[in-house]
């Protein structure tokens, strides 16, 4: 089989598992919508909420809800042991490392979903222009590929240690800070929305670019050492 | 403990004393050199702080990078010198990056009439200090296999370096650029040389000291696993 | 696909990625037309830019060579003269001084600690017999 067709295959396999069990995406889901939530009892209070403030929530909402529905996929693969097995197969294992990223990366994808719609809502979040929203877009999804890069690798290296629930955060966010940097700068360049403020969120996107390189490739060098040894 | 241990002991003890009595020279030195310098135009006396915080800034950096290509060479290699020191660059890395973090902010209330700025230089110094922190967290609580999550994350570290040197030069910050320590005034050179000087003996000296404690450790695990062999530790 | 294959399409990625990024493909890298002036206070409507980074030229005059800063608060052009310099510095050095040495006073007290150690396991291993077993901890 090939490697694209392995890695496909394997994607299948985690759609297919939460397809069957659900809980993963409602739960998600679920707890994006609540952090929007809370973020709009704390903004809204008083005046109208800034433009940053709105580019700042989506991001924040993104790595919470990302970051638990991360865990938990992990935690259910270490229940049942598929990593493990996976792990003995001869898969290569930078095609089990691209289809975990994928799968993260889909899971994201729902929380993007759930918090663009309400921002969109409660915060009176305007994109003005098909420009600006190729750009949203684009910073959305580099961000995801750049978060879930480093949440992939981590979550699968983690293994038995004793305190994982609070490591994995504490391992993945240092790292995908950029991420969180250029998404919110850029997504507040793009509700700005000049001309100049599109071309500074093309900067954003392209160091997203950059910066989603680099992981990935340091993802694949290092998923070998740090999970083939089980 | 075998000859050849003894041996290496006394001239590791032998190095490390002379890079001692350097870095002392420096410190008690360099002071009188930086005080000497001339002032700095628009900054005046405040300025002084640029000759110990650049230092430890780019000591902070040398740390990550150390960190960093030693822990590439321990998940690789499987060589336990390299994770040795990996561990002691990691820590040296935090210290002196707690140094550059303080002595920031003291000088930018002076200068720029905030403690901090959202830009990209300080941003990416705080965060090469939040992942050595984070390393150094995962290699105490992160259970069997610590070592080598602690040198992933390490190796993501020290790609941050390199951002944060070059930063300056894409992103236009208020931050000096890198390109001022080649123009410095003449005057304030030998001090600001000195003073670099010093910190890298002072760097290499506790580099040496912490690795040294880190083989012990190695030593005393294999003891301690000897003993259990022979039964005397009931665990 | 062999894993160096992949690896090696992948650094080529990485290497058009940096490059994407630097200034030598970024377009809009050199000086920006628009000046800013300060950055947020929190609590402006959202159809006024809270860092004055996209409004019109006019708030801080770019330098000699056209550089104009990404972020600086209003104040920042002048030193603040309130406070005195020397405290300042001589906290920045003795921080400095106070870090190193607690550095090398604990990494030293945790070295001797460990050759106590190491020195009673060994004496126990040597001489075996005579000595209850007990728990050694570990450092």
């Amino acid at each position: 089989m090939s490697f694209v067709g392995q890695v496909a295959l394997l994607l299948w396999k985690d759609i297919r598992v939460e397809a069957r069990a659900g809980e993963l995406i409602y739960a998600t889901g679920l707890f994006a919508s609540i952090v929007v939530l809370l973020f709009s009892f704390s903004f809204l209070g008083g005046s109208p909420p800034t433009v940053e403030v709105m580019a700042g929530v989506l991001w924040v909402a993104l790595a919470l809800s990302g970051m638990l529905g991360i865990s938990r996929s992990f935690e259910r693969e270490r229940e049942s042991d598929t990593l493990r097995a996976i792990l003995l197969s001869p898969t290569p294992r930078a095609a089990l490392y691209l289809s975990k990223l994928l799968s993260m990366a889909l899971l994201m994808l729902i929380v993007v979903v759930v918090v663009l719609p309400g921002l969109l809502l409660l915060f009176g979040m305007r994109v003005d222009g098909g420009e600006a929203w190729l750009r949203l877009f684009a910073l959305l999804g580099l961000g995801i590929i750049g978060f879930s890069s480093v949440a992939a690798l981590f979550g699968a290296a983690l293994g038995r240690a004793r305190v994982r629930e609070i490591l994995l955060p504490l391992l993945v966010y240092p790292l995908v800070v950029p991420v969180l940097l250029a998404g919110a700068r850029g997504t507040y360049a793009v509700l700005y929305g000049t001309p100049e403020a599109l071309v500074d969120a093309s900067r954003w996107i392209k160091f997203l670019l950059a910066f989603d390189a680099l992981s990935v490739t340091c993802g694949l060098w290092l998923f070998e050492p740090l999970c083939g040894h089980e | 403990m075998s000859t050849s241990q003894r041996e290496t002991n006394v001239s590791s003890i032998t190095v490390l004393a002379a890079l001692c009595l350097l870095a002392a020279g420096g410190y008690l030195i360099v002071p009188h050199l930086i005080l000497g310098a001339p002032t700095e135009p628009t900054m005046g006396f405040v300025q002084r702080i640029f000759y110990f915080h650049v230092p430890s800034a780019w000591l902070a950096m040398m740390g990550a990078l150390t960190a960093g290509v030693a822990s590439a060479i321990y998940l690789y290699r499987g060589s336990e010198r390299a994770d040795e020191i990996a561990v002691s660059a990691a820590e040296l890395a935090v210290i002196f990056g707690l140094c550059a973090i303080v002595t920031g902010p003291l000088w930018a209330r002076k200068a720029w009439g905030v403690y901090w700025q959202w830009d990209v230089r300080l941003t990416s110094t705080a965060l090469l200090w939040i992942i050595f922190i984070a390393y150094l967290f995962a290699r105490k609580y992160g259970g069997p296999g610590s070592k080598r999550l602690a040198a992933g994350l390490a190796v993501f570290g020290a790609a941050d370096v390199p951002m944060i040197y070059i930063s300056v030069s894409i992103w236009r910050t208020i931050h000096p650029k890198t390109t001022v320590v080649p123009t410095l005034d003449p005057g304030m050179r030998p001090a600001f040389w000195l003073s670099m000087l010093t910190f890298m003996f002072m760097f290499f000296v506790l580099l040496g000291m912490r690795r040294r404690l880190e083989r012990l450790r190695a030593r005393y695990d294999a003891l301690y696993l000897e003993a259990q062999d022979a039964g005397l530790i009931d665990d | 696909m062999s894993r160096r294959t992949v690896s090696g399409l992948l650094m080529m990625f990485g290497v058009c990625g940096v490059l994407a990024a630097s200034p030598v493909l970024a377009d809009e890298v050199p000086d920006r037309p628009a000046a800013p002036a300060a950055p947020a206070a929190a609590t402006k409507a959202p159809d006024v830019p809270t860092a004055a980074k996209y409004a019109a030229p006019g708030a801080v005059k770019p330098d000699a060579e056209g550089f104009v800063p990404d972020s600086r608060p209003a104040n920042m052009n002048t030193v603040d003269e309130s406070i005195p310099a020397a405290p300042l510095v001589a906290t920045a050095y003795g921080f400095i001084w106070l870090a190193v040495l607690g550095f090398v006073l604990v990494t030293l007290q945790r070295t001797r600690r460990l050759e106590q150690e190491i020195a009673d396991l060994s004496e126990r291993i040597n001489n075996p017999s005579g000595k209850p077993a007990g728990k050694a901890s570990r450092a």
